[in-house]
């Protein structure tokens, strides 16, 4: 006999279909088998040992849990089956576990198990007790093999499960409604069943709708949209409460979907880009925040541009970008601090007492953009500072171009 | 507190500088007196800091290059525009409740007596400072602000009266530029 190094647990729960399972179970192990609809295998021999025994897995189980520990995947299963709750850890002792099991531990077909009762046999070890080569011949091969597997005698390949690349979970309500807290509530079991997929696979959303069906009426979509991949029911339900909150819903809900399109890495991207000492999720949370109420034009940062025009000096530039490289550009301490949209004709110039000037901004001939003016700093008959120019060209209008707050 | 850089101002002030964790309000009849000049030291301290700013809906454009000639760091530098009058205080509110938050400055139209109790809530949250310009008009109003202030240009420089100062007396203070 081998010697068997895995520990496997077979795991079923009445009611939790065994894909969901396996998420779950992926939190423990990256090897996980389906078996069939029926339960859920999992190789935690290096979880036991990480967390120092047996119990530190067991304990995490569901109450109505029925579950069994033993060296071989297929002994995990009978002993689910037949005698629930056993923990075998130690090779030697599968044979005699495994022999007070009754037959139907098996799940042999119905026939085969007719004729094994007809021979008198009603527990495994009655099996274990037959020579081999008879027992080949009088319950055939395939029983013999699975015989071997369970024992640990013969190799006993898994198709490994691995978790799907993208979230669609679904959930019919009790009773409609249409209150922000009683939909925001009934989202969080997807929103658990996202952040298990989500914690078994390492990774993040960006991306997520939500669908409300309503009856007799097309469904309500709600698209969040996030500034990092995140792992966290918090920054979600928070998102999707700002998204409620301005969405008028024609009806009452009676059912919800959650959609992830694309599982993606948890990046440290967006977490730099204010570069502060702040901690980075809360001003990407702000960032968010007033993303999902404001709309994406409300929200810009400036940099410098390197161009003489001042209307062209800057560049307002969306703060989830990653910024430039920061360019140094020469600035007069005489330039001002607002610059008006566009330079607006002045009326008026008496009202100016001229303070400094003229700087003269000659620039961009050969774009188009041409330029040629001077540029004085003037005082309003109110006090305030302005920044205004004269055309060198006909027909030498004077403009007001910026303030000096 | 954050130190004016002033030295006038800084004397009056209690702490000696501007009240962090609370609204001050600047009362202006126009834009364009050195409303932003008088608070740059301080915004660049903050910067330098590591704590970002929010400037929620200034009336015109802050010009770049002029920001940074001061030594502004401009990756701390967030610019919120409300597309709508009845978001702003929301605005507000969330730039000042976001942890770490450094200073809010904000051109709000007309504040009621429980919004601004929210933003001084807000603010004593994150222990950002507040700055709130405002129109004389609403000088009257009650306020929990800790600071409130009329700003004028003179020819050398600002008048400030501080009319009202908690922890303090009110006065008036006589800046010129440097």
């Amino acid at each position: 006999m081998g010697v068997i190094k895995g520990l496997w647990l077979c795991l079923r729960v009445p009611g939790v279909p065994p894909a969901r399972l396996a998420l779950q179970a992926f939190e423990w192990s990256s090897r996980v088998s389906l078996e069939g609809d029926e339960a859920v295998l999992v190789e935690v021999g290096g979880s036991v040992r990480l967390f120092g025994g047996v119990d530190a897995i067991t304990r995490q189980l569901p109450e109505d849990a029925c579950w069994a520990l033993a060296p071989t995947p297929l002994g995990a299963l009978w002993l689910m089956r037949g005698a629930p709750g056993t923990v075998v850890v130690d090779s030697n002792c599968l044979p005699s576990t495994l022999g007070v099991l009754p037959l139907a531990a098996l799940a042999l077909e119905p026939k085969l198990h007719e004729r094994l009762h007809g021979f008198g046999l009603r527990h495994v070890h009655g099996l274990l007790r037959l020579p081999r080569a008879s027992l080949a011949r009088r319950v055939g091969q395939a029983l013999l093999d699975a015989l071997r597997k369970a024992l640990g005698e013969l190799a006993d390949p898994r198709p490994e499960w691995h978790p799907a690349p993208q979230f669609r979970g679904h959930r019919e309500l009790e009773y409609e409604t249409a209150s922000d807290a009683a939909l925001l509530r009934a989202m969080e079991p997807l929103f658990a069943d996202l952040m298990a997929l989500l914690r078994a696979t390492g990774r993040g959303i960006r991306r997520c709708t939500v669908v409300m069906s309503h009856r007799d009426q097309a469904p309500t979509r709600i698209r969040i949209g996030l500034l990092e991949a995140v792992r966290s029911t918090d920054r979600l339900l928070e998102q999707l409460a700002i998204h409620l909150s301005r969405t008028p819903l024609p009806a009452p809900v009676v059912a919800l979907a959650l959609h992830a399109p694309r599982l993606e890495l948890v990046a440290e991207s967006a977490r730099d880009l204010f570069a502060t000492r702040a901690s980075g999720e809360s001003w990407v949370g702000l960032l968010e925040r007033l993303r999902a109420r404001l709309g994406d034009a409300a929200l810009f940062q400036v940099q410098v541009h390197a161009d003489h025009r001042p209307e062209r000096a800057f560049h307002a530039r969306v703060p989830w970008d990653k910024p430039t490289p920061p360019i140094t550009i020469e600035c007069s301490p005489h330039h001002p601090l607002w610059l008006l949209p566009a330079p607006e004709p002045v009326a008026d110039t008496n009202r100016y007492r001229l303070e400094r000037g003229p700087e003269r901004i000659e620039y961009g001939w050969w774009d188009g953009g041409d330029v040629q003016r001077d540029y004085f700093v003037a005082r309003d008959d109110h006090g305030a500072r302005h920044w205004i120019f004269q055309e060198r060209r006909p027909p030498y209008g004077w403009y007001l171009h910026g303030l000096f707050g | 507190m954050i130190a004016t850089a002033w030295p006038a101002l800084d004397a009056v002030l209690p702490g000696g500088g501007w009240p962090s964790g609370a609204l001050t309000e600047i009362f202006i009849q126009r834009y364009g007196i050195g409303e932003i000049r008088l608070l740059l030291p301080a915004l660049v301290r903050i910067a330098k800091e590591g704590d970002p700013q929010s400037w929620v809906a200034p009336p015109l454009m802050p010009y770049a290059p002029a920001l940074m000639a001061a030594g502004l760091d401009l990756n701390r530098l967030l610019v919120v525009r409300p597309p709508k009058r009845t978001e702003l205080a929301w605005s507000i509110e969330a730039c000042l409740r976001a942890e770490g938050c450094g200073a809010v400055l904000a051109w709000p139209p007309t504040l009621s007596m429980l919004q601004l109790r929210r933003l001084q809530l807000a603010a004593a949250s994150s222990g950002a400072c507040a700055f709130l310009f405002r129109a004389g008009q609403s000088r009257k109003q009650p306020s929990p602000a800790a600071l409130r202030m009329d700003m004028t240009p003179t020819d050398q420089g600002l008048m400030l009266d501080l009319f009202k100062v908690r922890g303090g007396k009110p006065c008036t203070v006589m800046l010129t530029w440097v």
